[in-house]
């Protein structure tokens, strides 16, 4: 997408050249959202603070030489987060970025008591979530939590849309088959 | 489970809030304003000072020799019209 389209262009050409209100407000505005992508993907709060930070380094390395034309800035940062999670997981342990994890099922509700608690339904949600390949659960975070269009995550994960909506589907069959137990809850 | 239950579900899970110490941590990285604006004027303005000079001297130095014939002839002058005095008076 033409960076002339970019909603984020302005404030991050002010916050490169250390503008404090700018820098503020794209802290504001984009910290939670790399946070909220980092933390369902990686499904750790500390490492996802991490991979925060680091993320943000890099948009201050970044923005002072960002010109519009290129990506939009936005979708640029998810890609830089998300590779910044593959780095984790591939660090953490061996995890196929496609193949597998639909067989993997993992109990999401332990008991029906817990499941009517609102932090057992999260940790249900958030254990369905881990247990999806890498691949599937970009796709689902992107789409889902990070408010992406289907094109726009596809540019984001570096594939193309079609292959995002084949993920989508098969992340969602996944899900909605382990967590068939919580339906009453939601 | 429908599709909507599935996303009434996911979007029940509320997203984490970025906690003060990384929020710090973060800003605390970000690009400084430049402080350096009179400083450099002051530099360009002391450049600028020593490129006129420069200049003045290579012209001066292109121009000296004109100067200096200008003179002779001067004296040239002058001492023709000694000569001629000279030669009236004396």
């Amino acid at each position: 997408m033409a960076g002339g389209d970019d909603p984020d262009l302005e404030l991050v050409v002010r916050a490169g050249r250390g503008d404090p209100a700018a820098v503020q407000a794209l802290v504001a505005r984009k910290l939670p959202r790399v946070l909220t992508l980092a933390a369902r993907m990686l499904g750790d709060s500390v490492e996802a603070e991490d991979v925060s930070q680091e993320a943000f380094l890099r948009v201050w390395r970044q923005a002072p030489r960002w010109r519009s034309g290129g990506a939009r800035f936005d979708t640029w940062l998810h890609t830089v987060t998300l590779n910044l999670c593959r780095d984790r997981l591939r660090r953490r342990r061996p995890e196929p970025l496609e193949a597998a994890g639909e067989g993997a099922l993992i109990d999401p509700a332990p008991t029906a008591d817990a499941a009517l608690a609102a932090r057992d339904r999260e940790a249900a949600v958030a254990a369905a979530i881990a247990a999806l390949p890498v691949r599937q659960r970009e796709a689902l975070v992107l789409t889902t939590w990070q408010g992406l269009s289907n094109p726009e995550a596809a540019k984001a994960m570096g594939v193309s849309v079609e292959a995002v909506e084949s993920l989508l589907a098969r992340a969602r069959r996944t899900l909605r088959s382990r967590l068939a137990d919580l339906r009453a809850c939601a | 489970m429908t599709d909507d239950e599935l996303d009434r579900l996911l979007r029940s899970v509320a997203p984490p809030q970025p906690s003060a110490a990384l929020r710090a941590a973060v800003l605390a990285a970000a690009p400084r304003p430049r402080p350096s604006q009179p400083g450099r004027r002051w530099w360009w303005a002391t450049a600028a000072g020593w490129t006129a000079a420069a200049c003045a001297g290579v012209l001066a130095g292109v121009f000296a020799p004109e100067v200096a014939t200008s003179d002779e002839l001067a004296w040239s002058d002058l001492a023709a019209a000694d000569a001629t005095w000279t030669e009236d008076g004396g």
